[in-house]
């Protein structure tokens, strides 16, 4: 009976940094899908300055632990813009993602077989809209699997952002367990919140996979 | 509009990269924001100039420290920030006449923040070491680190000052202060022989040895030495602050004239018993 | 219609003295090719003879090293015309099909009018299904590419160029990819088109269609024209003796 009331106190203290868990997720995820498909769609369909940009960003990015890029985003672009701890650490780790999920869309982009642009050009279509209205949108189902993966990594990086002072999930286990001096239950209720995200996130992006599959 | 955004997002992206690029490149992989920044004094100037204006224009002092560290600093179950330091700068505030915010980050994190005015100063139970001393300026301390000297319940021994504990077997944790104390002033001056001093892997072990005889005395931070006491029967012999270097100290930014104003503060404080007081109400010795 | 005169005046396409070569392969070797209006042209010959460059250089799919290339009054070759302008115009239908695999039956007609063409989602979807309605497949609108067989997915293809009105419809080996029992349903629609008036380019080994359909066959081999003209001529007294031979 104490076991299960502490375990409940627990996690009622412990959920309150869900919703910022779930917060920093989802614009991490958001802005690394922008910036993925920017630079996946530079790397395979931009002329030599796009691409080389594309290639930069996501081989530099992808070299430097997340946690440098958080650090470096928070204390040095967020000295010429004024970004909250929120922020700063949500676009960090969605500026990282981006260079992840460029890997992952340019794999889909090439995966798209030629005679598609052949045919959305034979229509008339420019390069942009035969990448826009052909191209992406198969690439995109393409990438689905990929990219589940990679927003339930996104998901377990976003305990990262705590360094510029984010207080997500993990660390409030942290404070719970500096105060009672018991890391149990501080990191099963932790534990069970990500596995929880973590279920809910692949089953949405199964269902999604299911809907949107591209049948060959 | 669609592809003026388009070069726009573009346009961030090269610059972040190169951003990323440039800071970097200096040096290796920064392991802390503190190596990420340093040298970065250019910022800090901007920061600390008219500090005191800034706070008070704004109405409010954001504190950063590192919740997890009771009894200094910790979250309780309401999620309100307590502990010895979150009183000590409330009451700073107070005297200030502005709110305190506190911002909770990792210890790591804290010397970029105050240096890039992401915060306004770090109460954190914080040691002025001469390292961090060049990236940021201290307060005077606000609370000197204390050592005790523990020993049986039942001793009759009486240490007035630490060289008292000359000549008596003696006890401290493996490559500890406390440690590195005893052999520099009681070894080394012959007060103590080698053979009198014993070295242990866990402050647990020595304080069994204490419960049990084996050793007459083991010196030990002052912090955990109360609890360590309690639960093995020991009694406190001597609390002293002679054996430590380094109190705690509130970090600013460099040059901030907010610095003489807490000071002041501060001094005031120790003079009035408030810091006694605060630190009682945190169980602190 | 077929025989008026008037509207034979001036060729639809006009190819002169065409170059193309990929690094040190050249390919096309100087070929001058005119379409009339209403004519269908069967292009046959060896494989790698460069049929299929020549259609691609129509509609600037591929662009000849040498040579011009006229649209009705358009010289396409011109530097400063619109590539996307040209290709609206020139109906391209290719051996693989090349469906857009995300879209349905009716999509895959319909986005070339609502992209390229910018008409409204109604009028095209209307079209659209007009379209699907003249190759026989207006029951599979909302089937995907992948749920039709190869003959379907060919006649989608077909509607699909045809929904930008094309001037000239260009085919390159349509029923190739086909199983031998599905090529019937693509060729009745290609001679339906025919019928119809349509002009039409398009490289087929199918002789008994170039027999059937053709105005005129021509003959590739190794980069040139070698041979061309009615197709009762072409394979009943060859001047080439490789005429016959891939009968
Ligand atoms: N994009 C290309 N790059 C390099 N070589 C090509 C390309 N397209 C065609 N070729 C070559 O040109 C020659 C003619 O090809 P093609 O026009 O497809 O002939 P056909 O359609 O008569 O079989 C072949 O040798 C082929 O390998
Ligand atoms: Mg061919």
């Amino acid at each position: 009976m104490e076991f299960v009331q502490k375990f409940i106190t627990t996690f009622q203290f412990i959920v309150e940094g869900l919703w910022v868990t779930i917060g920093v997720t989802v614009v991490a995820l958001a802005v690394g899908f922008v910036l993925g498909i920017l630079a996946g769609v530079a790397r395979v369909y931009g002329n030599k300055f796009l691409a080389g940009i594309g290639t930069t960003y996501s081989v530099v990015v992808r070299a430097v632990p997340v946690i440098v890029i958080i650090f470096i985003l928070f204390f040095v672009i967020s000295s010429l813009v004024d970004l909250t701890a929120f922020w700063a650490g949500s676009l960090a780790l969605g500026f990282a993602s981006g260079a992840y999920q460029t890997e992952i869309f340019r794999g889909a982009l090439r995966s798209v077989s030629g005679g598609q642009m052949t045919a959305a050009s034979a229509i008339g279509m420019s390069r942009w809209q035969a990448i826009r209205h052909i191209i992406l949108p198969q690439a995109l189902r393409l990438a689905l699997p990929a990219w589940g993966n990679e927003a339930t990594l996104v998901l377990k990086d976003s305990t990262l952002v705590f360094a510029v002072g984010v207080p997500e999930v993990l660390r409030r286990a942290e404070y719970v367990k500096a105060r009672t001096f018991d890391p149990f239950f501080a990191y099963s209720v932790a534990l069970l919140l990500y596995l929880a995200l973590t279920l809910v996130t692949t089953q949405v992006l199964r269902q999604a996979e299911n809907r949107y599959r591209l049948r060959l | 509009m669609k592809k003026v955004s388009g070069v726009l997002i573009l346009l961030v992206v090269t610059a972040m990269v190169l951003g990323a690029c440039t800071a970097v490149q200096p040096g290796a992989v920064p392991a802390a924001p503190a190596a990420t920044t340093s040298g970065d004094e250019a910022v800090a100037p901007a920061a600390s100039d008219g500090q005191m204006a800034k706070v008070k224009a704004a109405g409010k002092l954001v504190a950063g420290t590192s919740a997890d560290y009771p009894p200094y600093e910790s979250v309780d179950a309401d999620g309100k920030f307590v502990g010895y330091d979150m009183d000590l700068i409330r009451a700073i505030g107070e005297k200030l006449g502005v709110e305190v915010e506190i911002q909770d980050m990792p210890f790591d994190s804290l010397i970029a923040a105050v240096q890039q005015g992401k915060i306004d100063v770090i109460i954190a139970a914080m040691q002025a070491t001469p390292e961090r001393d060049e990236q940021v300026d201290f307060t005077i301390e606000y609370r000197p680190t204390k050592d005790a000297f523990l020993g049986k319940g039942d001793s009759t021994l009486t240490i007035a000052k630490p060289e008292d504990a000359g000549g008596k077997t003696i006890g401290a944790q493996t490559g500890t202060v406390q440690e590195k104390w005893i052999q520099d002033n009681l070894v080394a001056t012959g007060l103590t022989s080698a053979d009198q001093v014993s070295s242990y892997e866990r402050a647990d072990q020595a304080a069994l040895d204490v419960a049990s005889g084996r050793i007459e005395l083991m010196l030990i931070d002052a912090e955990p030495a109360i609890s360590l006491a309690e639960n093995n029967g020991l009694k406190v012999l001597l609390l002293t602050s002679d054996t430590t270097k380094g109190g705690k100290s509130i970090a600013l930014p460099n040059g901030s004239d907010l610095k003489a104003e807490i000071d002041k503060i501060i001094a005031e404080f120790q003079a009035d018993g408030t810091i006694q007081k605060i630190q009682e109400a945190n169980g602190l010795p | 219609m077929t025989n008026s005169e008037a509207a034979k005046t001036q060729p639809i396409v006009r190819l002169e003295d065409i170059y193309k070569a990929f690094g040190v392969t050249e390919v096309l070797k100087g070929v001058s090719l005119s379409l009339m209006p209403q004519e269908v042209v069967v292009l046959v010959g060896p494989s790698g003879t460069g049929k299929s460059t020549l259609l691609r250089c129509v509609n600037l799919l591929s662009r000849p090293d040498k040579g011009r290339i006229w649209l009705e009054e358009l010289e396409i070759t011109a530097p400063g015309v619109n590539e996307d302008k040209v290709r609206q115009r020139v109906g391209m239908v290719f051996q693989e099909f090349n469906l857009f695999t995300h879209l349905t039956a009716l999509e895959n007609v319909m986005i070339g009018m609502t992209k390229v063409l910018k008409m409204d989602k109604r009028a095209a979807h209307a079209k659209a299904l007009e379209e699907l309605e003249r190759v026989g497949l207006a029951n599979r609108a909302d089937h995907y590419p992948a749920q039709l067989s190869g003959g379907q997915k060919q006649r989608v293809a077909i509607a699909r160029a045809l929904g930008m009105d094309p001037h000239v419809m260009l085919f390159d080996e349509p029923t190739s990819a086909l199983d031998p029992e599905l090529t019937g349903e693509v060729l009745a629609v290609m001679q339906k088109l025919a019928f119809e008036g349509m002009t039409m380019m398009v490289v087929s080994h199918e002789m008994g269609f170039a027999r059937e359909v053709a105005d005129r066959v021509v003959f590739m081999e190794g980069g040139y024209i070698v041979e061309a003209g009615p197709p009762e001529q072409m394979f009943d007294h060859p001047q080439v003796d490789r005429t016959r031979v891939s009968q």
